[in-house]
């Protein structure tokens, strides 16, 4: 019987523990806090762009559970907004407990507050994990959706410090990178001026603490886009960021707040003095990260040379996903690469050649061509969603955008990989 | 796999970040060793945080205070000293492992001598130490009139706290040989307060005096002369029957080594006195360093492991 052991509960390693589990193994994921789904939980956006596309391909290749929770829980759906089509905005504050109560339906076994330090390795060969408290914890095949994020150390020495986000490092623990104890270097990202890392994109107001117009405008349109006055226009800022689709004009000279629960603002932070200057947001306040007026998280510290089926180069056991597994961003980028680590981590256990998607597949190309960039300096410094920035240009070049999922279907059906992540290998 | 992470007894403390940060020579930070991760075996605080935000500089040293000697009792070859101290510092040293450096104001700071906390009362505001009086130090030390230099608190006197946290409503057994009662006295402190029963295997070695005594409501099993084989014997004995969670073994290292390797000491929660040769707390001077089998040096005055 397979045992698939899983680091990391994010929206990645929970991708790749429903694959896994429906490919016939035994899965267990280790989570370093008390909630699922990690940075979903202050996320949202989903379907813009090439993320529809991206979307309908992983549900036609078998891995629709997720999005038809991240669709159940939008308050709006085929939404327009600066740069982006035909997007769905998840809320946020009721999305983790119905991810959490699928999996536990599901059989998979949840172990939260739970950080892994360490690795016991023979060759090439991880043998256990260690958690925090020393004890063990055995598997066949391991996958590591650690993210990329912090901890505190790096926020600080790469970002303006602590800012208290999502990842609570301080009540839990930072994050490890596994690859690394493993003994594969990180690769590190980089922003332009080549210092490392980049900040999060957004952060979220209490939607409470806005004006009544922007709260219904919010809740009944999903966006509010405010001109900046000129004199606080800063177009420099966008180079920051990790999420280069949102890095438009548009972003640098307006205000743009999406509705997902909390009202998120496309910017990576914004000084409190400066934002309550704002026509509606005189009285704002952060809901996260608590300190979003000074900061957030720096992400793309942490990355594993992997090769296309997810598998951590140098290891004969250890997948990977999300970003842990390149420069990607956002929560679909994260599904997907998990589904194919998942899937192909029972596959490696029973010896079976693993799942590469085919490049004529959006999530096939997104995955193959990051891995090429990636050990470019030139890609160092760029990002990989299918939402936008390069990428999603590249998708419309090459023809693989469509919100047209009947085309899909035939285009999967065939390459012979309609549901291939339904068959239950053992 | 890799490089051992280790345990700085005083990260998070008042005294963290230290001389070693300013340096980048951290015990415990992978950034304050001039690395471009983080990697730290977390205890709690990103010690790198708080370097910054003291302006990337140490935050608190600690220095030589002059204090009151209240009582000076000499049994033997042993001085017991009752001081008096800022109530701060009694709070400070009221744990096991804890200890400060002493000598006579007349003397310059080669003197220092690292000195275990027999007890502390932070209400009282006193501390006591039992100073065994047969070196260059000690003798000068002996000479003291009214008041005597110390410097603490310093926290690392003991190995095994980590096990000493754990340990409640649990059976102990402590084996204790002459000056070293001293320290296990703060320990037995301690494992009272959590509803332990200890047992006490006690050796005056060589100062022919005995500090534990029944009235530190521990249960005195026996006199024995630790060195002797028999009494492994008799220890062996306890291990097996006694039920005891908890090994204190304060003894020489030579004579701790001998003992550890009892049969049955294997898988034992163990907690041993720090007798190496310390003469700053800080991890500078290096008198302290230990090299682990990789050859990896190891401060003892500051790294704080399991045995």
């Amino acid at each position: 019987m397979a045992k698939v052991v899983i680091i990391g509960g994010g929206w990645a390693g929970c991708s790749a523990a429903i694959t896994a589990k429906k490919a016939g193994a035994n899965v267990e994921i280790y989570e370093r806090t008390d909630m699922l789904i990690g940075l979903g939980n202050v996320g949202g956006i989903m379907r813009n762009n090439g993320r529809y596309t991206a979307a309908e391909e992983s549900i036609l290749l078998g891995a629709s559970e997720l999005f038809e929770i991240t669709d159940l829980c939008s308050r709006h759906t085929n939404l327009e907004f600066p740069g982006h089509k035909h997007a769905s905005l998840y809320d946020v504050t009721i999305i983790e407990p119905k991810v959490r109560k699928l999996l536990i339906d599901m059989g998979i076994e949840v172990h939260f507050q739970s950080r892994v330090v360490d690795v016991v390795k023979k060759d090439n060969n991880i043998k256990a994990i260690k958690l925090h408290d020393n004890s063990l914890v055995e598997g066949d095949i391991f996958i590591e959706t650690t993210g990329s994020t912090g901890s505190m150390g790096n926020c600080l020495k790469y970002g303006n410090g602590c800012a208290m986000c999502i990842l609570r490092c301080p009540s839990f623990g930072p994050r490890v990178s596994i690859s690394h104890k493993a003994g594969v270097e990180d690769i590190l990202g980089q922003r332009k001026g080549g210092s490392y890392g980049a900040f999060s994109g957004s952060c979220k107001l209490n939607k409470d603490s806005l004006s009544p117009e922007i709260q219904e405008k919010l809740n009944k349109t999903g966006v509010v886009v405010i001109p900046l006055a000129k004199e606080d226009i800063n177009h420099d800022k966008l180079n920051m960021k990790v999420c280069q689709q949102y890095a438009l004009t548009e972003y640098a000279e307006n205000i743009i707040l999406l509705d997902t629960g909390h009202a998120k603002l496309m910017a990576p932070f914004y000084p409190l003095e400066k934002l309550r200057k704002i026509p509606g947001l005189e009285n704002a306040r952060y809901e996260d990260p608590y300190a979003g007026g000074i900061g957030n998280s720096i992400r793309y510290l942490s990355i594993a040379p992997r090769h296309n089926n997810m598998r951590v180069r140098n290891i004969e056991n250890l997948m990977c996903a999300g970003e842990k597994a390149g420069l990607f961003v956002g929560h679909t980028e994260a599904i997907v690469t998990g589904s194919l680590a998942g899937h192909n981590s029972v596959r490696l256990f029973l010896g079976m050649p693993l799942l590469e998607l085919p490049r004529n597949l959006a999530s096939g190309d997104l995955i193959a061509f990051a891995n090429e960039e990636i050990s470019t300096t030139d890609g160092l410094m760029k990002r990989y969603t299918f939402a936008g920035s390069d990428y999603f240009t590249r998708m419309k070049e090459l023809g693989l955008y469509t919100t047209d999922s009947k085309i899909l279907e035939s285009k999967i059906d065939r390459l012979n990989l309609l549901n291939i992540y339904d068959d239950k290998l053992i | 796999m890799n490089k051992e992470l280790f345990h700085c007894i005083d990260a998070g403390s008042e005294y963290c970040p230290c001389y070693l940060a300013e340096t980048m020579n951290c015990i415990t930070c992978s950034h304050l060793q001039d690395e471009k991760f983080c990697n730290c075996n977390w205890r709690g605080m990103c010690i790198y945080q708080e370097f910054f935000h003291c302006g990337s500089k140490l935050k608190e040293t600690r220095e030589s205070i002059e204090v009151k000697i209240i009582n000076k009792e000499s049994i033997g070859n042993v001085v017991v000293f009752t001081l008096s101290v800022p109530h701060t510092l009694a709070r400070q040293l009221n744990q096991p492992g804890a200890y400060i450096f002493i000598r006579n104001k007349e003397s310059n700071h080669f003197f220092d001598t690292p000195m275990s906390i027999m007890d502390s009362d932070p209400i009282n505001k006193t501390i006591k130490l039992a100073v065994q009086v047969h070196g260059v130090k000690t003798k000068t030390i002996n000479d003291v009139k009214d008041t005597i230099l110390i410097r603490g608190p310093y926290w690392n006197g003991i190995y095994g706290l980590e096990h000493l946290k754990k340990t409640q409503n649990s059976k102990c057994l402590f084996l204790a040989r002459g000056v070293a009662q001293a320290p296990a006295l703060l320990v037995i402190k301690h494992l009272l307060t959590h509803n332990n029963k200890i047992d006490v295997l006690l050796d005056s070695g060589s100062i022919n005096h005995e500090f534990i005594t029944e009235g530190n409501d521990v249960n005195i099993i026996g006199r024995y002369d630790l060195l002797n084989e028999d009494t492994h014997e008799a220890i062996l004995d306890l291990l097996q029957n006694g039920g005891y969670d908890l090994i204190f073994i304060g003894t020489s290292d030579y004579l701790r080594d001998k003992i550890t390797n009892i049969p049955e000491m294997n898988n034992r929660k163990i907690v041993v006195t720090n007798n190496n040769a310390i003469c700053c707390g800080e991890g500078i001077c290096g008198s302290c360093v230990v090299y682990d089998l990789n050859g990896v040096p190891i401060k003892t005055c500051k790294t704080q492991m399991n045995y």
